[in-house]
């Protein structure tokens, strides 16, 4: 629970905050002195000890990270954002969003961009990607239900057919970019071209996929640029049980895309078309 | 958009590969390298001066750009066939 926006702040409001005992004293230890202005933005660092501190800049800190982030949790296994635990070497997914899978180690030096905001990976499309340390746990089988979404800006340059954004071992719900055409490519049991762009700067795309329509015959693959959908489709149930995948390329190399993404989300169930615009909306003022 | 105006590509037989020091170029390893599609040769990449140890590699080509691999990617020595599209219209 964040602390209040205004009023007094006590030290065991703070204490607790920082989920301590309540006591009438207070210790700031192993603060990040360069994050005092985040601490309104419910960052999870806070002030340096031996710099004078004002209740004021305290006021909505929140510790929990995942109530800064809009975006839906419920069903989330993970998300990698590159304003959290990014660096030159992998990539973790953000820390108290739930999930039990996290690292993607970078292979081949992809450019990481922390330095200045809007932060990314970025993909040179030549032999770089990022790896799963643990296999996908979503989908348990034809019946299950996925959706992934992205924050990601296509630099142009593509060199392949299928240029994969996102690879899955044995080709499972490969996410790709069309060379010529720059349309989002989804690889279901065959290649599917969506209508969707991968182009004009940062976009959102998410793509949501629900089982239930295997058995009743509706559209179960939906597609999503920006909050809004775009195309739906009937594919094949394939799933995504135990894969492990790959940004950038194929997981063991090749198709590299040409791009750069902000952020990767996996959910184990299909998002309504309200949670791909809210997760649109959480992050729509810092990307695009 | 320009890119990676420093960096440089080599490409070079496979067989050479233990003779690449990875801590000079920007691939992890031996085991992470991209490899043609008949898997004989492959690339490594740097930023700036070649590397002493891609210097000596004997069977390496040109110096190339990123414009120029990118292009060279586009052959089929580098591309393995993939299955084909489903038009919208099938879906």
């Amino acid at each position: 629970m964040a602390l209040p926006s205004s009023g007094q702040i006590s030290c065991g409001d703070m204490n607790e905050e920082l989920g301590r005992s309540r006591t009438s004293t207070f210790e700031c230890k192993g603060a990040v002195r360069d994050a005092y202005g985040d601490i309104n933005t419910d960052s999870p660092s806070y002030p340096n000890d031996t710099d004078p501190m004002a209740h004021s800049e305290w006021y909505s800190y929140d510790h929990d990270f995942s109530a800064g982030w809009s975006g839906t949790t419920a069903g989330l296994q993970g998300r990698w954002d590159a304003r959290e635990n990014l660096n030159t070497s992998n990539w973790s997914r953000a820390t108290t969003d739930g999930g039990s899978f996290g690292q993607l180690n970078h292979q081949n030096s992809p450019t990481v961009n922390t330095s200045s905001a809007p932060y990314y990976v970025q993909y040179d499309g030549s032999n770089d990607r990022s790896t799963s340390t643990t296999n996908m746990s979503a989908g348990t089988n034809s019946s299950s239900h996925w959706s992934l979404t992205y924050w990601i800006y296509d630099t142009g340059g593509q060199s392949a057919g299928y240029e994969r954004i996102t690879g899955f071992s044995g080709y499972r719900c490969d996410i790709a970019e069309s060379s010529s055409t720059h349309y989002l490519r989804l690889y279901h049991g065959m290649w599917r071209t969506t209508s969707m762009q991968v182009s004009g700067g940062w976009a959102h795309y998410a793509i949501c996929y629900d089982a239930t329509g295997v058995s009743n015959g509706t559209d179960f693959v939906k597609y999503y640029k920006n909050g809004s959908l775009v195309q739906t489709g009937m594919n094949h149930g394939y799933y995504i049980q135990n894969r492990s995948y790959a940004l950038g390329a194929k997981p063991g190399g090749g198709e590299n895309w040409n791009g750069r993404i902000g952020q990767f989300c996996i959910y184990y169930r299909a998002l309504s078309a309200s949670e791909v615009a809210d997760n649109w909306n959480a992050d729509k003022g810092y990307w695009s | 958009m320009i890119m990676y105006e420093s960096r440089k590509f080599v490409v070079f037989d496979v067989s050479e590969i233990g003779s690449v020091d990875f801590s000079e170029v920007l691939e992890t390893s031996a085991e992470t390298v991209r490899l043609s599609t008949d898997e004989s040769k492959t690339f490594i990449k740097y930023d700036g001066e070649m590397p002493n140890s891609v210097s000596s590699l004997t069977t390496k080509g040109e110096e190339m750009t990123w414009e120029e691999l990118r292009e060279m990617l586009t052959t089929e020595e580098w591309q393995a066939e993939d299955l084909p599209d489903l038009p919208e219209s099938e879906w």
